[in-house]
């Protein structure tokens, strides 16, 4: 029997073979073993080679990208307006700590009696005002606390744990991105 | 994918140039296909398709749609891979004897085996003798499989005549034939025979 050649068996494989030769080919398939195992053979490299191996890797856009399309530089109010809520949590997080560490360290409250008595004098008219009224008045504590160590002593904390935060941005985070990039 | 790659052109052309990345998105992958069995290397493949994406968006406004966006990048690709191996002296051209127009007949006298395709090994050991196809095979049969190029955009891409083409993919696909066998044989893929 006379085999199909490889020509014909990769034409018939690849569809690209005209009507004549397909029919041909197809008649000589369904009794020759040789040829039909080679015919499946190739059908089964094309389906496997047709699967692409290769993923460039991750990041690579974000390195294209620069190269024909660089991003405006952000002014600095642009990027303070990007990281407002970033800001805002810094604080919110600095606010707590600062306050519980002013707790722990035994920093306390003090009356002053200057201002008790103001406060005093204040709600006693108020609440004369609201008996003229004919309503049930109720008592109005307010503590007026001196602030001026406390604040200071926050202000400089503030500053030292933005800065700290600060130079672990600057030195750690943006190390740590770049590596992963 | 023609007609996507179009609108994204014509976004880009009319000063979206972040659409570009979408053009990325689409072709990196299949271009490093090409790349890579072309350097061999996947630092340098990542590197060269780079550089061709770069110099296909700053060729876009000159590009005429004479053939499909995929057809023109892939051209730069292949181009830009060809310089980085004529630039480390590395074979590239296939001798004329190799080019000539021969028959290609099946083997005279063994039988093709039974091969335990469904085998997981089977298409890793197909992609592995694909890359070990000189650069000129690997190229054109990569863009045939992988880019799914008929012959005339194979023409278009590796610009070679179109008999070089054929003549070279009908050989690429006979090596990597036997090389698969081969690598079957020795790793146990190969059914006991059927037929006498």
């Amino acid at each position: 029997m006379t085999h199909l050649t490889m020509t014909q068996i990769l034409q018939y494989v690849d569809g690209t073979a005209d009507y004549a030769s397909q029919a041909q080919c197809t008649s000589h398939l369904a009794v020759c073993e040789r040829c039909r195992r080679e015919a499946e053979l190739h059908k089964k490299l094309l389906k496997a080679g047709r699967q692409n191996p290769y993923k460039t890797s991750p990041g690579f856009i974000e390195r294209v990208m620069p190269r024909v399309a660089p991003q405006p530089k952000s002014s600095w109010a642009t990027v303070i307006l990007n990281n407002l809520a970033n800001i805002f949590s810094m604080m919110l997080v600095l606010g707590i700590l600062g306050y519980a560490i002013s707790l722990k360290s035994g920093f306390k409250l003090t009356e002053n009696p200057e201002y008790s008595a103001m406060t005093k004098i204040f709600t006693d008219a108020y609440a004369k005002i609201k008996q003229s009224a004919g309503e049930q008045t109720h008592q109005i504590s307010v503590k007026v606390t001196p602030t001026s160590n406390k604040t200071g002593k926050l202000v400089i904390f503030s500053l030292l744990a933005l800065l700290t935060l600060g130079v672990v941005d600057r030195f750690v985070v943006r190390r740590i991105i770049k590596t992963k990039l | 994918m023609s007609d996507q790659d179009f609108d994204v052109v014509q976004r880009i052309l009319g000063g979206q140039k972040r659409a570009y990345s979408d053009l990325v998105e689409r072709h990196k992958d299949k271009a490093m296909a090409l790349a890579m069995r072309m350097l061999k290397n996947r630092h340098d493949a990542e590197e060269a398709i780079q550089d061709a994406f770069v110099r296909a968006f700053n060729a876009l406004p000159r590009f005429e749609w004479k053939s499909s966006f995929s057809t023109w990048f892939y051209r730069i690709v292949f181009n830009v891979c060809a310089t980085n191996l004529s630039k480390k002296k590395d074979e590239f051209s296939v001798s004329m004897e190799e080019d000539e127009d021969r028959p290609l007949e099946l083997p005279a006298d063994e039988p093709t085996p039974d091969i335990a395709y469904e085998s997981s090994e089977f298409q890793n050991i197909v992609h592995g003798e694909i890359e070990k196809l000189p650069h000129a095979y690997a190229s054109i049969l990569t863009l045939f499989l992988v880019q799914d190029m008929t012959y005339d955009e194979i023409v278009d891409v590796a610009g070679v005549p179109l008999g070089t083409v054929k003549n070279r993919l009908f050989r690429a696909r006979t090596m990597l034939r036997d090389a698969v066998l081969e690598k079957m044989k020795e790793t146990g893929g190969v059914r006991k025979e059927r037929v006498a």
